[in-house]
């Protein structure tokens, strides 16, 4: 016969409260703690190779995408004066860069960036980019022919695709690192002309680029402004996009490159820059570029994803990474908040 | 010295005092950034003209979903308390699946459904309305079923006889009514706080404006400011709820005498099947099977593998966890609102204000927290602990509420046989009330077990590092994995969920002793 | 006047949300005698008991017990636990997840003395073979009974009764007031009834006080109240008593 009395069920509700400190025993001595807003899919093989190659475990903290959650940064920022933290993996230089405005990160030069291009590093040494994503427009192949493709982003605002062009919220992301590198090198006036051309012509802001991607791929909207890491996904799940690298001829595409930040006041500073010298390595810049991320290494000589080309053969936006967190927070509460209000 | 057992009926400043302490408890993660506002308080860019608009909107779109659950709830909560008929503890479990799933995920399902099927497309805003009458349905009908049981048989029959079965039915809804309406405005504001589904539609509302602040403009203050512009906005449309409700809504609290019945009644048993069947397809499974349909391709059973091993344990810790916090706080908050108007009245409405706050603002508050405090508190603020805490701070009116009816429904004459006989209220509370508040304490446990599974935010934000549960470890992965394999994973979440269900459900229906004085209780 | 032994109440009024229960009772419980309290539905017995019983203050007044008091204004200066009283409540107050031994022994403790104390207590009541059994389980009549054997158990001074008589048949009712008087009368204890039928105070009781609207209208002997009565109920009771004659 099951019976309860009052004491049994006292006692099973006070012998379920010490399993909530069960697991944070037997912290190793040997662990560096890793927040990333890179993919959990992408960067969770990296911290586990690391893992294997050094013995220090790593505490991965990964990210939703913005839209759907208030997001890691917050995290890092409220923790500022006492960090968990000890590295930041970035997946873009404008997060890297207001980390560094906020007085969370520290200046480290590792060794295994010395073969890095610096100009799209810090200069002062707050963050260190490697392995890059590049800003793409896709497309529905089955829809667009191949000689009516887009070839610049400003074709989002052609008539024949009036209403059909989509790109992700810029307030978010990668979206809105493209819009304040637009601001950056084309001008305020030409880069506030082509927001208000898109919206006149009917350009649908979605959620997210995975959105995007999904909303091409489908058919619903014929083309749209992503990233590589996307574009590459649906062509992996053989989805009849098309992608090309915009404004080859003329500006040339925004390159997002990951970073790596050290945290200041790191609970474990040896082996952060440990983790960070690993993620600037070649090998991992080879990691990323074979995974489904289809990350385009900086280096020269690695190969990068069968896809896309190599950087070397990329055209790409001439933009001061160092500036354009500046350029996002200005615009951010200005024209493109209100542009965002005004047209979704 | 030990405490009378009359405690239990009495009034007093100390209920009080007790309610204040337990709400500022809970309120008190908030308060950094609460506080943080006072400092170049940012009401001048809060832009009121701006957000005023869409906090308006969200209310609407918040309580047009409300007032549509409450129609269905209050329909199904009449057809389950007066009516037996085919698969009614199916009907039961599939209403509960909606409140199981983090409500982003259902305006994933609703894009699939447009994605896969073009003909069923409906308007944004169409959709999230739907959304939140999902998700709200539960609750009105759990507040129905509850406050019908306030009913006794002899007074059903007595209509019946002289009124017929229709006229029966439409006074039980009017008379359910008012409780009702309490539960679907608790539905509506947790929606409020709920910027998932809005964001994953594309639709602008006050949260997703909220979030913007926090994860576009990093602008803490403001963020903060809205927030108490939202709950503000919630206390006051408590208020009225609650005062155009009259006393009613303390039925939801309300003692309980003899219990009414349900009975096969033909035609109207036949009504109850059809109706809890449409409802169930289409306000359950379709939107089900749109978010599980891509799970139909070749699993990747090592991925599935490695990340339920990795995420399980902290899916069961931090749903236990926060469902047993929640139970303490929860019943605090009921043992100091007693059976007394003016507590009740300020119980309930802090309840539907704490509910309606975004997660976020929590959350973010413990980590400020956490920030501040010394190092060895660390144990606290840097484990399982805070999420643990943080969901049950905001996660304790469900199970305030049921302990609040649990306790009104508790004859004073007990009370008052305990003091004469000299039982102490300690010895009462262990051999009298905790046995009997079995039932009410696992369903609160249950229903805080599932909630706090569909709170994504809260753990972000605050979990360990390396300590992701299952719905995190799905939101993370959901923006570049394949549909199939977020699927899958949302499948095993759901079938996990599912098999907590039915194991409580079975350790419920165990043994002869519950069933030998339920007769009487 | 105050040394007198039983429960002395002077000038007692009690209010509940501005509507006044009781006004300016005053009155003498002796010990030794079956006192029956007789009012219509609301006119305040169970009030008035409750307050005897130091389950509530009153408002005003004061109420002596054997010459101590018990409640002054709105204090209760003796708690209810220690007035050597048991009571039957109208919902009887038998707790529905304790079997009828337990419901007597949860408030005598543990050990073979409480109960040996208790199966003594349902074996008085005729229930002794319901021990293991939960109220649940017992019929009208055996959970008043069993109501009344966890009275009984803790030997009381007083015990009072608050309607326990509703809804059992005229049988039932006959053998529970029968046990109850032989039970009271073999252990020395006042019995005080709260009931709105005249025809079981009647049975039970030897002195009656009398409530119309909150206010003592007469009290003393039964018989010869009954001769001359004010109260509008109990003149409703001789109509009914000479219908019943056919005079």
């Amino acid at each position: 016969m099951f019976t309860l009395s009052g004491k049994k069920i006292w006692a099973c509700l006070f012998c379920l409260l010490p399993l909530m400190f069960l697991p944070g025993c037997g912290k190793q001595k040997e662990e560096v703690v890793v927040y990333t807003s890179v993919d959990d899919l992408f960067a969770r093989p990296v911290a586990n190779h690391f893992e294997k190659l050094t013995g220090i475990k790593v505490r991965l903290v990964t990210d939703t995408e913005e839209t759907k959650s208030t997001g890691l940064l917050n995290r890092l920022i409220a923790e500022k004066d006492r960090p968990v933290a000890d590295v930041f993996w970035s997946g873009d230089p404008v997060r890297a860069a207001l980390l560094k405005e906020k007085g969370v990160s520290a200046p480290y030069k590792s060794p295994s960036a010395t073969d890095l291009p610096p100009q799209l590093s810090d200069p002062e040494g707050y963050w260190t980019s490697f392995s890059a994503r590049v800003r793409m427009i896709i497309y529905n192949r089955e829809r667009i022919p191949e000689n009516q493709k887009p070839l610049s982003i400003f074709d989002l605002n052609a008539e024949r695709f009036k209403g059909r062009a989509c790109i992700a919220n810029p307030l978010f992301g990668t979206t809105s690192m493209h819009a304040a590198a637009l601001f950056q090198v084309l001008g305020r006036r030409k880069a506030k002309k082509f927001f208000e051309d898109f919206a006149r012509n009917g350009g649908k802001i979605l959620a997210s680029n995975g959105d995007v991607k999904a909303s091409v791929a489908s058919g619903r909207c014929l083309l749209g402004l992503t990233d590589s890491d996307d574009v590459s996904v649906a062509v992996a799940e053989g989805r009849p996009v098309g992608f090309i690298f915009p404004d080859q001829k003329g500006m040339g595409t925004l390159l997002i490159p990951n970073c790596a930040v050290l945290i200041k006041g790191a609970p474990h500073v040896e082996q952060a820059m440990k983790f960070i010298d690993f993620l600037l390595s070649p090998e991992t810049e080879k990691m990323l570029a074979e995974s489904q991320a289809a990350q385009i290494p900086l280096r020269p000589g690695i190969k990068g994803p069968e896809i896309f080309p190599t950087i070397q053969e990329i055209k790409v936006m001439k933009v001061d990474y160092s500036k354009l967190a500046i350029t996002l927070e200005r615009i951010m509460k200005g024209f493109l908040k209100q542009w965002t209000d005004k047209n979704s | 010295m030990s405490l009378s057992v009359l405690v239990l009926e009495r009034p007093g400043r100390w209920r009080l005092a007790g309610l204040s302490f337990v709400i500022a408890v809970s309120l008190l993660p908030t308060l950094p950034l609460i506080l943080a506002i006072r400092e170049n308080a940012p009401w001048a860019t809060l832009n009121v003209p701006g957000f005023l608009p869409l906090l308006i909107k969200s209310l609407a779109i918040s309580f047009s979903g409300a007032a549509a659950a409450l129609v269905l709830g209050l329909c199904k909560g009449v057809f389950f308390s007066l009516y037996e008929y085919r698969a009614k503890r199916l009907f039961l479990f599939l209403f509960i699946i909606p409140i199981m799933v983090p409500p982003l995920l259902w305006s994933v399902s609703f894009n699939n459904l447009s994605f896969y099927f073009r003909l069923i497309s409906m308007h944004k805003t169409v959709c999230l309305v739907f959304i939140t009458a999902m998700v709200t349905l539960p609750l009105v009908a759990a507040s129905t079923v509850s406050a019908c049981q306030t009913l006794t048989s002899s007074q059903c029959e007595a209509v019946r006889l002289t009124a017929g079965e229709t006229r029966l039915f439409w006074l039980c809804l009017r008379f359910a009514f008012p409780p009702a309406a309490v539960a679907a405005c608790l539905g509506a504001f947790g929606m409020l706080a709920s910027p998932g589904p809005a964001m994953g539609l594309g639709l602008k509302t006050a949260i997703s404006e909220i979030l913007v602040s926090f994860s576009a403009l990093y602008d803490m203050k403001l963020a903060s400011a809205q927030c108490v512009m939202l709950s503000a906005s919630t206390l006051a449309l408590a208020s009225f709820v609650l005062l155009v409700s009259g006393k009613r809504p303390m039925e939801l609290l309300a003692s309980s005498s003899k219990r009414l019945q349900p009975s096969f009644q033909g035609k109207m048993s036949t009504l109850a099947f059809v109706f809890s069947l449409l409802c169930s397809v289409l306000l359950v499974l379709i939107p089900c099977g749109a978010l599980l349909f891509p799970a139909f391709t070749l699993p990747d059973v090592s991925l599935l593998a490695r990340t339920l091993s990795r995420t399980l344990p902290y899916s069961l810790l931090y749903s236990a966890g926060s469902a047993l916090v929640a139970l303490f706080l929860g019943f605090a908050l009921a043992f100091f609102m007693g059976r007394f108007n003016l507590t009740r009245t300020i119980g309930m409405s802090a309840m539907l204000v704490i509910f309606s706050l975004p997660p976020s603002l929590t959350a973010l508050g413990f980590v400020y927290s956490a920030a501040q405090a010394p190092p060895w508190l660390d144990f606290i603020f840097r484990s399982p602990i805070s999420v643990c805490m943080a969901q049950g701070f905001r996660l304790f009116p469900v199970p305030a509420l049921l302990a609040a009816r649990y306790f009104a429904s508790l004859p004073p004459s007990w009370a008052y046989a305990a003091e004469i006989q000299d039982i102490s209220l300690k010895r009462f509370s262990f051999k009298v009330l905790s046995p009997l508040a079995c039932k009410t304490l696992l369903t609160g446990f249950l229903l805080v077990f599932l909630l706090s599974g569909a709170d994504v935010a809260t753990v972000l934000l605050i979990h360990p590092p390396g300590g992701q549960n299952l719905p995190l470890a799905i939101f993370t992965i959901m923006a570049n994995a394949p549909r199939g394999q977020v699927a899958q994973l949302c499948s095993l979440y759901l079938a996990l969920a599912t098999i907590f269900l039915a194991s409580i459900s079975a350790i419920w229906n165990r043994g002869k002793t519950w069933k030998s004085y339920q007769a009487s209780y | 006047m105050e040394k007198l032994p039983g429960f002395l109440l002077k000038n007692i009024s009690k209010t509940y949300k501005a509507r006044p229960v009781l006004s300016d009772i005053s009155c003498h419980i002796c010990p030794g005698v079956r006192w029956g309290i007789l009012g219509a539905s609301g006119s305040g017995k169970s009030t008035l008991l409750r307050l005897m019983a130091g389950l509530e203050p009153p408002d005003d007044g004061i109420i002596y017990l054997d010459g101590t008091v018990v409640s002054q204004g709105s204090q209760i200066t003796v708690e209810a636990r220690k007035r050597r009283i048991s009571m039957v409540f109208q919902d009887l107050a038998l707790w529905p997840n304790l079997t009828a031994l337990e419901n007597i022994t949860l408030g005598l403790g543990r050990g073979e003395e409480p109960l040996r104390q208790a199966r003594e207590s349902l074996s008085m009541c005729g229930i002794s073979e319901m021990a293991h059994r939960y109220p649940g389980e017992l019929s009208g009549g055996e959970q008043q009974r069993l109501a009344l054997a966890r009275a009984m158990a803790y030997r009381p001074a007083y015990l009072f009764l608050d309607e326990p008589f509703s809804g059992l048949d005229i049988e039932i009712k006959n053998s529970i007031i029968t046990k109850i008087k032989r039970l009271t009368a073999d252990h020395h204890i006042t019995t005080v009834l709260v009931s709105h039928d005249p025809l079981e105070v009647f049975t039970l009781c030897k002195k009656v006080i009398v409530l119309e609207g909150g206010r003592i209208i007469e009290s003393g002997e039964f018989k010869s109240i009954l001769k001359h009565t004010k109260s509008r109920l109990l003149q409703a009771f001789k109509e009914y008593v000479k219908a019943l004659d056919g005079k």
